[in-house]
């Protein structure tokens, strides 16, 4: 294994495949950043080119492409509170929320850093994942999987805000979200369920333009409100710097490798989807705060918040490569392109990929750690200027980010629909803010909700209700359990210290 | 000020009369024809339209660029509507739908605004056949060892109107197999991926999307729509198995989309000329070596139907004793 | 802290009108088969009980010190009215570009845009809303529509037009 481990590096190092991965970088570096033009959409033009190349150039290319596309792609969610690639929403509520109180470096810097950590984790989960791949994989059978949604959408007890009221909003939230997922035609009996005659809705409702309005709109119109800058409310003007962040990764970094995990994790079920590994982590980073008032800080400016996301979202991408490369079966939709790569190369993806084409495989784990390595490099001069884009005046902003927010909505899918959706939610959105409802638990409901009736239906028609019983069952049903529960305990627990402060003082006098 | 205007504008409309002009000459030089998929990228439909995209440009007149732009929404239906009452019929859009959808007309499928018949098909370069496979390592070695399956088979699916869904069911009824369907899976891969670990014994799908998993031995194929793909020679055909008429009847109506395999089609519309050209352009595209050999990596079994045969399919459908189609109904839908 | 009693009443009302929206969804699903019709009937039910909970909460204003959520704030130091008719203003520019985008397309809607909001919410010199505006053109057209040929949307009078 270690051979063909360097095997793998010595063909990734070749002038030919290093070119190749460079030019994927570059075309990645601008998919990720500019609107309208998605990281799948440019994958499925970029691979004709592919035909009649060598499979370590070819991957060098594809996945240099790639992977690059999750890190650019977090830079307009910080920036300007408007998810690029409509997966990096999570990053929005501390991201942006960092860059209005000065700190859009320092978020960078971290998110950078974060980013590179989580694409190496995820890389290294690939090369390590090979010899036990099987069994990873095939462990985690549906009703394991409707556990694990059952665990996300248990995450909203933690985001949403505390005592009754905070509480009764986030359920709230939460349930709107898992009632809006069941909008399109149902997996059971084929019932359009809410579409209202609507062709656009037979689908469901697309989660990209949704979260992008959902978030992104009520953002613009409070910066058209308050034609300052995004980072107004900075008396000084001085922006926190990038070294800052990056060294916040690392102060950090259990938090960072353990929602690289995650996101590994999530990526590697291909029904799971790249939505949910973000939200996932995110909960977590949340839940790491070891007392109410910390949990408050998220939302407002954590860099945690930051931090959590940021590694997930590229990480699920080496996750998202192992049933892709192990089983021919796509991990993302992105991979589903990728496969094309494998037949247009002769390659067929499945054992011989771990036995045969071993270096081969090696060299595309190799391209997700350079390739990225290589953006970082390249990103991190520009970050500071990045950064002073927060100081622009909003009048000059607001008709770019609309036009990013917009065109981006329609492009997805040629649809106006995308645009009805994203003003919506938009709406919606903005109400929520107004009234200080939390909109993470509605997202995670969006994103969970269709999810976990489809895996609960599946493992009753399978399992009967044998299910139940599993080992793999009853250990995710004790962390939902623990999931739900902590932020209580940690209520609890903050009030008997205060009790008992109290009433020491009261002894005291 | 005023004369520089004057001249600029009598210079930019010269120029709009020249690229008239260039019009009648070669119909496609300098032009861009879209090539308009139905369904989101990295399925079937998508890569089948990028390869064609890539070697059609060769056989036009005037070698246009070709792209590819996807509009994905309800089956194709969304798609398929704004080719027929929107996009302009100049001939620079060429449509890519779901072969099913001649029976969402069928059907009467809510939504639909489109007379099949109407269309100007161009033709088609592949051809499909839809099978039916359960795992290698199960020891059913015919289609018909299934009645007595114990315990039943599992058979995965996404959801009623996706063929995961409607053909075992159809051939559950029709041969009375002792198979489960359980749906809801998000997608094929989910679908095969429970199929790796066990948890479903089986799957239906069609070939060009299920074959890299036969020639890797995971799955066997036991029964397809009649096809003469060579691969699948010694798999019996589900018309075969069945010997009652309107059984028949049905199973070869659902077979019969495959056999106009993934069709392009122009609106109704399109200037005559420009109909010929495209329908030339087809018949070379399936003979280009380059093309074939492509495609055929990709998965796609490359056979040309000229469009005459393929409005002849259509029109078999729509007419389509009502008998036939009762039962038809009660076993397929339209959907994703 | 108690919250201003516009804020109540909006927050009253937001919430009752989820309640309305749960038990729509509800009732909404009479006829269906259970299979199609059990998940959205406990989501909707649930629905309606958080947000009972958050209209009576609201309504009495009970708690909404501790409920701050992890989320951001819209809060402003500008005056009430200023930030009606300001967000009033701003609707209606979104909501002006999209019509224009829908009626002549979005790449003119674009530009015109950023040439009438640069000026006039703006007040940039004409030099400054020059070079944005043909950069704006010049990214939109050449670079996605000539280059990417990515869909953008030509309008509906436009077609009519040159139909």
């Amino acid at each position: 294994m270690v051979e063909a481990l360097l095997d793998g590096l010595l063909r990734v190092l070749q002038p030919n495949a290093l070119l190749y991965m460079l030019l994927g970088v570059f075309i990645g570096f601008w998919v990720g950043i500019l609107p309208g033009i998605g990281g799948v959409t440019t994958l499925a033009l970029m691979l004709p080119f592919v035909y009649g190349m060598e499979p370590v150039q070819a991957f060098a290319f594809l996945l240099g492409m790639h992977s690059v596309v999750a890190t650019t792609g977090d830079l307009t969610s910080i920036l300007f509170g408007i998810p690029g690639e409509g997966l990096s929403a999570a990053l929005v509520l501390d991201g942006y929320a960092m860059a209005k109180k000065g700190e859009a470096g320092r978020a960078l810097g971290a998110n950078l850093m974060s980013s590179l950590v989580g694409a190496l984790v995820g890389a290294a989960a690939l090369a390590l994942a090979i010899p036990v791949v099987r069994p990873l994989v095939l462990s985690f059978g549906s009703p394991e999987l409707f556990m694990l949604t059952v665990m996300g959408i248990a995450f909203i007890a933690s985001l949403s805000g505390r005592g009754a009221r905070g509480l009764a909003r986030g359920a709230a939230a939460g349930a709107l979200g898992l009632l809006l997922s069941a909008v399109g035609q149902d997996p059971q009996a084929g019932i359009l369920r809410y579409t209202f005659g609507q062709l656009y809705l037979w689908g469901g409702i697309d989660i990209v333009p949704a979260v992008v309005g959902f978030f992104a709109i009520p953002e613009i119109l409070d910066l058209m409100v308050r034609r300052s800058s995004i980072a107004a409310s900075v008396p000084t003007g001085r922006l926190v710097g990038v070294w800052e962040g990056v060294k916040d990764c690392f102060r950090h970094l259990g938090l960072t490798l353990r929602c690289s995990v995650i996101g590994a994790f999530i990526g590697i079920m291909p029904g799971l989807g790249g939505g949910v590994a973000q939200w996932m982590s995110y909960g977590h980073a949340v839940q790491s705060a070891k007392t109410p008032e910390e949990r408050e800080r998220f939302g407002k400016g954590d860099v945690r918040g930051v931090l959590g996301p940021g590694a997930a979202n590229n990480s699920k991408e080496g996750g998202a490569l192992i049933p892709t490369v192990a089983f021919g079966v796509p991990g993302s939709s992105a991979m589903a392109v990728l496969l094309g790569g494998f037949f247009l190369t002769g390659l067929v993806p499945g054992p011989d990929m771990l036995t045969k084409h071993l270096p081969v495989t090696y060299s595309m784990v190799w391209t997700l750690a350079l390739a990225n390595l290589v953006t970082v490099a390249l990103c991190f001069p520009l970050l500071p200027y990045l950064a002073r884009l927060t100081t622009i005046r909003a009048t000059r902003l607001a008709p770019f980010l609309l036009l990013l927010v917009f065109v981006g909505a329609y492009t997805a899918n040629n649809s106006w629909g995308d645009i009805v959706v994203a003003l919506a939610f938009g709406a919606l959105g903005y109400a929520m803010v107004r009234f200080r409802w939390p909109r993470a638990p509605l997202v995670l409901g969006l994103v969970l909700g269709d999810l976990a009736e489809r895996y609960l239906w599946i493992s009753v028609a399978r399992y009967g209700w044998d299910w139940l019983g599993r080992p793999g069952v009853v250990v995710l049903l004790v962390l939902t359990l623990a999931v739900l529960v902590y932020p209580f305990l940690q209520e609890w627990r903050e009030r008997r210290t205060a009790q008992l402060l109290h009433r020491e003082v009261a002894h005291a006098d | 000020m005023t004369r520089t205007v004057l001249v600029a504008a009598g210079i930019l409309f010269a120029l709009s009369l020249a690229s008239g002009v260039g019009l009648a000459q070669a119909p496609f030089a300098g032009k861009t024809v879209t090539v308009l998929v139905g369904n989101p990228p990295g399925g079937g439909y998508d890569r089948l339209a990028r390869v064609v995209a890539r070697h059609l440009g060769r056989h036009l007149p005037g070698n246009p660029t070709v792209v590819v732009q996807n509009m994905p929404g309800a089956a194709g239906i969304v798609a398929a509507n704004h080719l027929y009452h929107v996009a302009r019929p100049d001939g620079l859009t060429l449509g890519l739908f779901n072969q099913n959808m001649v029976f969402g007309q069928l059907l009467q499928v809510e939504g639909l605004r489109v007379d099949m018949r109407k269309w100007q098909w161009v033709g088609s370069v592949t051809r499909e056949t839809d099978v039916f496979v359960i795992r290698a390592d199960l020891p059913y070695r015919h289609i018909l060892d299934l009645r007595r399956a114990d315990p039943p088979l599992a058979v995965g699916a996404t959801g009623p109107g996706s063929g995961s869904y409607d053909f075992p069911l159809v051939l559950k009824a029709f041969l009375k197999l002792n198979v489960r369907i359980v749906s809801g899976y998000p997608g094929r891969s989910d679908i095969m991926l429970a199929i790796e670990r066990k948890e479903l014994d089986g799957v239906a799908g069609s070939w060009s999307s299920l074959v890299s998993f036969v020639r890797r031995g995971l799955v066997r194929p036991l029964v397809k729509t009649p096809s003469d793909n060579p691969e699948l020679k010694e798999v019996p055909s589900d018309v075969d198995l069945v010997s009652e008429p309107t059984a028949k009847a049905v199973l070869q109506l659902h077979a019969v989309p495959n056999r106009i395999g993934r069709p392009f089609v122009l609106p109704p519309g399109v200037p005559g000329e420009l109909v010929r050209a495209y329908r030339e352009a087809f018949r070379s595209l399936a003979n280009d070596p380059a093309f074939r050999q492509e495609a055929e990596r990709l998965g796609f079994e490359v056979v040309y139907t000229p469009a005459e045969a393929v409005l002849r399919v259509v029109d078999e459908v729509l007419n389509s004793p009502p008998g036939v189609v009762r039962v038809f109904k009660s076993f397929f839908r339209f959907g994703e | 802290m108690r919250t201003e009693g516009k804020g109540r009443l909006g927050e009253v009302l937001f919430a009752g009108f989820l309640v309305a929206v749960g038990a729509g969804a509800v009732l909404y699903t009479g006829s269906w088969p259970l299979k199609a019709a059990l998940y959205p009937r406990v989501v909707g039910s649930a629905l309606v009980l958080a947000s009972l909970a958050c209209c009576l909460l609201a309504a009495l204003d009970r708690g909404e010190k501790r409920a701050a959520a992890v989320e951001l704030e819209l809060d402003s130091d500008l005056p009430a009215p200023v930030v009606r008719a300001r967000t009033l203003e701003s609707l209606g520019w979104i909501g002006g570009f999209l019509v224009a985008g829908w009626l002549v397309g979005l790449i003119p809607a674009m530009v015109l845009l950023v040439l009438a909001y640069l000026r006039w919410v703006g007040r940039e010199s004409w030099w400054f809303t020059g070079v944005f505006t043909v950069g704006t053109w010049a990214v939109l057209e050449g670079f996605m529509v000539r280059l990417l040929h990515l869909p953008i949307p030509t309008g509906v009078l436009t077609s009519l037009v040159v139909r």
